[in-house]
């Protein structure tokens, strides 16, 4: 440990460092900083750096670091020209380009990396407007390292009311300090959606403090003094410097760090985060709260505004008319000239703008070379550079017009308007792109103060140049379902052409599914039919039981549960249904995904009594069923399994397709008896060509059969309202087989259910 | 014609008065002050703080605040000694009404039952409250607000330790968090610390309307509050409402935020229903705003962090407070008609009842020995509060010990820290330490 003395003149040599983040590192300036780095867009006709670089300049700071992300050539070239890079600079500026950051978090990790930082520093957005006097908040950090060897940064707030104009209501934030040191104990953001219905803090926190406060009243001027950069490379995770930074640091056990709040009342500090505060901020400066930092100081070289009564700014060179009439908080740049009967109150007006006669102005900001012709009326707008606007053009609150936009004449915009010139770009490679250039149409989001819902207007028709109209729905980018189906589709098939085994193909769509939070439900969706897919349709059915040996596995690594084989025997039907020829696929596929157990008996009855079922491929189920009873006669050659599976299958049967069943088991029966006539199931089945290698049954299967005829012949009937062609194909075969038993119409399946149930299920063997 | 009749009523009585005052002697928790609350001994409102009960105080306090109109509400338990109290000993000028309540009612069940006798705003206190405020100030700040009610919080002064065995009183069930908006002085937030879970939470509405909230853990409640006389409408709708504390003093903080809790209680049909004579002239002032107007019902606190005050709600603070007073008590230390024995030493810090004998080469230090004690030879008592007819043998030492009514330590007996309930005999040679000495006790 040095002793104090040497360690104070250490501190008074080291250069006294500033970093500004050029970046907002979010995008509520779109689409206006589609051409122009948020840092540079004029507020009363002044870059925005200049407010922050000027508020260094006079805070002593001796170095200045300049992030920069988005249009940093621009950025660049702007430093370079400034007054900052004179030879009389008060600091030595340095532009440091990080296309790569993506939040603050990144910035501070570059900056730590790069190792110019070596001792306090001021870590400021490059968007402040403040007069504060930074020296006293440095003094004061200084002062509390000493006390509290564990502060690492004092963040300047202003006291202001909940709803100040300047405080960005949809960023607000909650600090909670301890009453007497002013630590910060806890912050919470406060988010305008989702509406936030309760803070909630840590009790550990009145442990420690008796007296706690909790501040909803102050103004985030992002003007922090930092004492460790390194906290950021320590813990890469960390993206927003209050969100995650603070809180993490207040939250985290182990760092045992501390960081407090520096109170500013007299004083103005701002940020400029969104079109509320750029309005609020403007009107604030032209009505002199953040002296000396107002036009009349000229803080760009060249400037010459000069202050008149009323809050009027004017520089030299401005033409005004006769019959103009210049209200309250009005600020005109150079080369402005203003026709006759123009009205302009709480506005402020760029270099080089034409307005034409008659035109009335209010709350707007109209930056360079504007031109507005006769009869506008403008308000709480802003225009940027260039805009044209023809004769007799109405805009409403809360438009925005950006660069070179040529705007009627006779229009009318509607409130919360936003135009470009720049096309719409879209990450679909076929999207439609609209063919002006001139317009396009997107979400506007209010910088009306008296509309602070912000996000949801959105404008309703878009007004291109030339006076045509022309309506253009908004785009929306491909859901995430699409994406992800397209990539199950792509991985299949990579699997197809490249021969995966089924764990692998599996483990990727696993991995997929993963990354995209879809679900199981989702992933069948794409796998059933793109599996299909692969079904070459001139061999059909060899292809079909190849494809599906191969790959149906791949299907069963999807099904967990008899619910997910239900669900994958919808979407099989679905799929099956949509072709004449993948209707034919449909029960061989059911019959090889029941061989390797994918699928099980269970879930085929319930699909099979599911109601949805019953539309698109009904046909099918008749065939499958049989099947079904022909598989477990070939796989189980005991005659009482088939019977107690038949059995169980009429149990379960509505009236209506129990003759099919019926006259199946009779024809096995019969098979059983020794008759080996297996004609009628190759005629269900002569498409596909299953042969049933029926073993004779043996004496004992008479008197089964022989009470199963009898329920037959006694009571059922069998009803064909929903007869569909092909079932009536083989319906014909059954028919003819067994002509008698179609007569009786009320058939009750319940009672004879009763009476089979109670003695005639055949004991298990 | 109700107001006629109650006006007639007023000019009746001989004085009109702006305030009732309402004191409250129940027994709240029993077990805090256990054993001197015990039947043998004398109710909570009755225990002598320098050979005063605590009740004189609070009686005192309303007398100087200028308040005639006194309800003493009392339990069954305690009608009888209370009664006897006010009538035969009391000396102020106060002419305290005693009504009976039910045992184990909760403090707004006890106001409900007395509805009918509340006229005008009324002060709620408790007897146990001894405090150096000056009634005025407290009165004005509420005359000046005019909220729905204006209650008194204090910062407990340090206790000097000692005095009741320690363990039957946890600090935690007493700590509250209170959070007062400092620039309005609004009481926006009451909880005690046994109802907060891990997570400390606030609604976001409370800090739309308050957005600077101080969260104080130092503050504890002194039960006093001023209510407005829509109050005990309310507590008459209200029949979930049972304690002023835990139930309507938060209920009605909730309401300077929660507009649908408002309405939905009907509370703001009561608060409007009694006129508001700043906010009528306020009205009529040209820099009135309308947007300014607040919820009709507002609570205001006044914090009292510059004197003393505390309550005897547990046997420490009972202590804390016998102490406090012992200092600044003004009265007569030592009973003319108490026979001290030359040879004896009665700090000029204690007090001695009426009649007591105290034997020769005896030491009383920073203590009260009530009336009618026989004390024996080389006694030592310090930092303890005896009460009537005990008798005390020779060469016991006393320290920190609270003795009630009637009982009697026999000779070489050592005590530190401890009760020794009613009419409780210590045998001679005991000697412990933190112990509450009291007759076993058939529940039958």
């Amino acid at each position: 440990m040095a002793p104090k003395s040497t360690g104070k003149n250490i501190e008074a040599e080291t250069v006294l460092q500033a970093v500004v983040l050029a970046d907002s590192f979010n995008e509520r300036f779109n689409p206006i900083t589609l051409d122009m780095p948020r840092c540079l867009l004029p507020l009363c006709n002044t870059p925005l750096i200049e407010y922050t670089l000027e508020f260094l300049a006079v805070a002593g700071v001796q170095e200045v670091y300049l992030f920069c992300r988005e249009h940093s050539e621009k950025v660049k070239n702007y430093v370079k020209t400034s007054k900052w890079n004179r030879s009389y600079s008060p600091f030595k500026i340095i532009t440091i380009v990080t296309p790569e950051a993506r939040s603050v978090g990144d910035a501070l990790r570059e900056l730590d990396s790069k190792q110019l930082i070596n001792s306090d520093f001021i870590l400021i957005s490059g968007d402040v407007v403040s007069n504060i006097h930074l020296k006293q908040v440095l003094d004061a950090h200084r002062a509390r390292k000493n006390t509290d060897k564990n502060a690492i940064m004092t963040m300047v707030v202003k006291e202001a009311s909940p709803f100040h104009r300047s405080r960005a209501l949809g960023e607000s934030s909650i600090f909670v300090l301890d009453g007497k040191s002013q630590e910060c104990v806890h912050y919470e953001s406060v988010e305008l959606y989702p509406r936030k219905r309760r803070m909630v803090m840590d009790m550990q926190v009145f442990e420690k403090h008796s007296d706690v406060q909790i501040r909803n009243d102050l103004i985030d001027c992002q003007i922090d003094i930092c004492s460790v950069p390194a906290l950021f490379t320590e813990n890469f995770d960390y993206q927003d410097i209050r969100k995650d930074f603070v809180y993490g640091i207040l939250t985290s056990d182990l760092l045992g760090k501390t960081i407090y709040c520096h109170m500013v009342k007299d004083a103005y500090a701002a940020r400029v985060r969104s079109l509320q505060t750029y309005d609020a901020i403007s009107k604030d400066i032209l009505s002199r709260w953040t002296y000396p930092i107002v036009p009349d100081s000229n803080l760009q070289e060249g400037d010459s505004y000069e202050y008149m009564r009323g809050q009027i700014y004017k520089e030299q060179d401005v033409s005004l008319s006769r019959s103009c009439v210049l209200g309250e908080k009005v600020l005109i740049g150079a080369g402005t000239e203003i026709a006759e009967n123009v009205k302009i109150t709480n506005s402020v007006i760029g270099r080089r703008v034409s307005i034409g006669p008659n035109v009335t102005i209010d709350g707007a900001y109209i930056w360079d070379g504007v031109t507005i012709n006769a009869n506008c009326s403008i308000s709480r707008s802003i225009l940027t550079n260039n805009v044209v606007l023809e004769e007799n053009v109405i805009v409403n609150k809360g438009c925005l017009l950006t660069y070179d936009v040529i705007i009627g004449p006779n229009i009318t915009l509607p409130p919360y308007t936003k135009l470009t010139s720049h096309k719409q770009t879209s990450e679909n490679d076929d999207g439609d792109i609209s063919e002006e250039d001139e317009s396009g149409n997107q979400k506007a989001a209010s910088f009306d103060i008296s509309n602070l819902s912000l996000t949801d207007n959105e404008s309703s028709a878009s007004v291109i140049s030339d006076g045509s109209s022309e309506e253009e729905s908004d785009f929306d980018g491909p859901t995430t379902l699409e994406v992800f189906s397209k990539e199950v589709t792509q991985t299949l098939e990579r699997a197809f052409s490249e021969g995966h085994t089924v764990e692998i193909a599996s483990l990727e769509l696993n991995t997929l599914r993963m990354a995209s939070n879809t679900t199981f439900h989702d992933t069948r969706t794409v796998v059933i039919p793109t599996i299909f897919g692969q079904i070459n349709t001139d061999k059909l059915l060899p292809s079909t039981k190849d494809v599906l040996s191969r790959w149906g596995l791949l299907i069963g690594k999807l099904v967990h549960s008899k619910a997910d084989q239900i669900d994958a025997l919808f979407i099989l039907q679905e799929c099956c249904a949509k072709s004449e020829i993948h209707n034919k696929t449909f029960a061989p596929s059911l019959r090889i995904l029941y061989e390797i157990d994918v699928i099980e008996e269970d879930a085929i009855l319930e699909w099979y009594y599911d109601e949805r079922s019953k539309g698109g491929v009904v046909k099918h189920e008749a065939y499958s069923k049989l099947r079904d009873a022909h598989e477990s006669f070939k796989r189980k050659p005991s005659d009482w399994d088939i019977l107690d599976f038949l059995m169980n299958v009429i149990r379960n049967l509505s009236s209506q397709r129990v003759g099919f069943y019926l006259t199946s088991l009779e024809t096995i029966i019969k098979t059983e008896e020794g008759a080996f006539n297996v004609s009628v199931i190759q005629a269900f089945n002569a498409s596909h060509k299953v042969s049933v290698g029926a073993q004779s049954g043996k004496s004992g299967i008479a008197s089964y059969s022989h009470k199963i005829e009898n329920i037959s012949n006694g009571s059922i009937s069998v009803r064909r309202k929903r007869t569909i062609s092909q079932e009536s194909k083989y319906n014909e075969h059954v028919t003819s087989s067994m002509p008698k038993k179609r007569n009786k119409k009320d058939y009750d399946i319940r009672d004879t259910d009763g009476s089979m149930s109670d003695d005639e299920l055949p004991p298990v063997s | 014609m109700l107001l006629f009749e109650s006006d007639k009523k007023q000019s009746k009585q001989k004085r009109y008065s702006e305030f009732q005052a309402i004191v409250l002697c129940g027994e709240t928790c029993i077990y805090r002050l256990y054993p001197l609350t015990e039947d043998n001994n004398v109710p909570k409102a009755l225990l002598p703080v320098a050979n005063k009960p605590m009740l004189h105080y609070v009686l005192d306090w309303l007398e100087r605040a200028g308040i005639t109109d006194v309800i003493i509400i009392s339990e069954s338990s305690g009608e009888h000694k209370i009664g006897h109290y006010i009538k035969n000993d009391y000396e102020g000028k106060l002419k305290p009404s005693l009504e009976i309540v039910k045992e184990d009612v909760g403090t707004a069940d006890a106001l409900r039952t007395i509805k009918d006798k509340i006229r005008n705003d009324f002060i709620v206190i408790s007897c146990d409250l001894i405090l150096d405020l000056p009634p005025h100030r407290f009165l004005d700040y509420h005359r000046t607000q005019e909220p729905a009610f204006t209650a008194l919080f204090y910062e407990p002064n340090k206790s000097d330790g000692g005095g009741g065995s320690g363990n039957n009183c946890k600090d935690d069930d007493l700590k509250q968090f209170v959070g007062v908006d400092m620039n309005r002085s609004r009481l926006v937030y009451v909880a005690s610390g046994a109802d907060l879970d891990e997570e400390f939470s606030l609604r976001m509405s409370l800090l739309w309307k308050f957005p600077r909230v101080n969260i104080l853990t130092t503050l504890q409640d002194s039960h006093l509050y001023i209510f407005k006389k829509w109050v005990i409408d309310l507590i008459v709708q209200r029949k979930s409402i049972s304690s002023v504390r835990e139930h309507l003093v938060p209920l009605l903080v909730k309401c300077q935020y929660q507009k649908k809790l408002l309405e939905r209680e009907g509370i703001d049909n009561l608060a409007k229903s009694q006129v508001n004579y700043q906010k009528t002239a306020l009205e009529y002032s040209t820099t009135w705003d309308e947007e300014d107007e607040d919820s009709p019902v507002r609570c205001q606190v006044y914090i009292y962090n510059t004197g003393f005050c505390g309550r005897g709600n547990t046997v420490a603070k009972y202590c804390d407070l016998n102490r406090y007073m012992m200092k600044i008590s003004t009265e007569t230390r030592v009973s003319p008609s108490a026979e001290v024995n030359t040879k004896t030493q009665v700090g000029s810090d204690s007090f001695v009842g009426d009649d007591t004998k105290i034997d020769e080469r005896t030491s009383i230090k920073r203590s009260t020995i009530g009336s009618h004690c026989i004390i024996g030879k080389n006694v030592k008592i310090s930092n303890s509060v005896l009460m009537d007819n005990i008798i005390i043998e020779d060469y016991v030492k006393l320290d920190g010990c609270v003795v009630c009514n009637g009982s009697k330590i026999m000779e070489k007996s050592v005590l530190k820290d401890c009760e020794v309930g009613g009419g409780y005999v210590v045998v001679s040679e005991t000697q412990t330490k933190n112990e509450q000495l009291v007759e076993f006790r058939d529940l039958s």
